[in-house]
């Protein structure tokens, strides 16, 4: 594209004038549909579920640093503490949404669930593989059922997500219903003429 | 969504009866590109499948829209066609094109504003009103022969 083109372009845009009241309730419409307001029992089960990864995550951690498990290697040791920081993070990021009591349905929730799920199928890894390395049976019939939790926290995360992009699709056939019908009024009411 | 959301209000104004209509034309579009961004895999056949997006949601709601790609009528031979100019360049005073766009039937302004806002090929427009290329280049010389005499009559007038 030549840059006259571009100039051109440009120009026959900016003669196109609108309305600045109409343009702000069209961004605020924008805004509230790909808004989510988290409430009711939604809301308790977010912080209910945030508040249980950031203290699984706190344990993860302040057990990689002072205490067990000792017998593992440095490596399984970094592992595990590190586990214990991504479950943190996903806990605080969690927590954020909840206090915003609202979940951007375009960026938010994709990015909790793909970090969630993900995030909690790497810890539910972590930890199987720090228990297989430990040889230690004890240990073993404590981090076994924790991996199972962080994969069951994962697919829940993950099933939210779609419940959300579900809703999304609903909106948006309601939309197209409401839409259509108005359309339909309209033509019925008189025959309607072309723009200027 | 803000690089292209003046380029589509423009052309979206120019199918709806009103600036309100235009807006909710617009609302509803990004609405049925967000969900459907994951299906494109040619990125630069975005700019025509968004266009394409605005405009069928545009034919939900402006019924002529629907019915003009139904019109038959009879198109001149392609050779005819011939010796028209393939860009925007003769049509060089943005302000006298907006008005004259205006002055236009909906299926003149649609056309010529597809042609003038993103300089689309013949395929990508006759991609965006699903009509055959034949048809489109028609649409087209006949379109901008129609905003010349609106032009020249107005220059006339003044």
């Amino acid at each position: 594209m030549s840059a006259d083109y571009g100039k051109f372009r440009d120009n026959l845009i900016s003669l196109e004038q609108f309305n600045p009241e109409i343009h702000q309730h069209y961004l605020e419409e924008m805004e509230k549909m790909f808004t989510q307001e988290i409430t009711g029992v939604r809301k308790f089960g977010w912080w209910a579920r945030d508040l249980f990864l950031f203290l699984v995550g706190l344990v993860l951690m302040s057990s990689a640093i002072f205490d067990q498990p000792i017998s593992l290697p440095i490596a399984g040791r970094w592992l595990w503490g590190l586990s214990g920081a991504f479950t943190l993070g996903i806990a605080l990021l969690g927590m954020r949404l909840a206090w915003k009591k609202k979940i951007d349905l375009r960026n938010d929730s994709k990015f909790i669930a793909l970090v969630g799920s993900s995030g909690m199928t790497v810890v539910a890894f972590s930890i199987m593989f720090a228990a297989f390395i430990m040889r230690d049976l004890q240990n073993m019939t404590t981090m076994v059922p924790i991996a199972l939790l962080a994969i069951i926290i994962g697919i829940l995360i993950g099933l939210d997500n779609r419940v959300q992009q579900g809703e999304l699709n609903t909106r948006e056939k309601l939309l197209e219903i409401e839409y259509r019908l108005a359309a339909l009024d309209e033509r019925l009411q008189s025959g309607k003429g072309g723009k200027n | 969504m803000a690089l292209w959301e003046r380029r589509l209000f423009y052309y979206l104004r120019r199918l709806a009866d009103d600036e309100q209509e235009a807006w909710d034309i617009l609302q509803q579009t990004w609405l049925k590109v967000i969900k459907g961004i994951p299906s494109i895999r040619e990125p630069k056949l975005f700019k025509a499948w968004l266009y394409s997006i605005a405009r069928r949601t545009a034919a939900d709601r402006i019924r002529e829209l629907i019915t003009e790609n139904n019109h038959r009528r009879e198109e001149p031979g392609l050779e005819e066609l011939a010796d028209q100019n393939n860009g925007p360049e003769d049509f060089e005073n943005a302000s006298l094109v907006h008005y004259g766009l205006g002055k236009l039937p909906l299926e003149q302004r649609e056309i010529l504003t597809l042609f003038f806002l993103e300089e689309f090929s013949l395929s990508e427009i006759a991609g965006i009103l699903r009509l055959p290329e034949g048809t489109v280049k028609s649409r087209l010389h006949r379109a901008r022969a129609a905003l010349r005499t609106v032009l020249e009559r107005e220059g006339g007038a003044r």
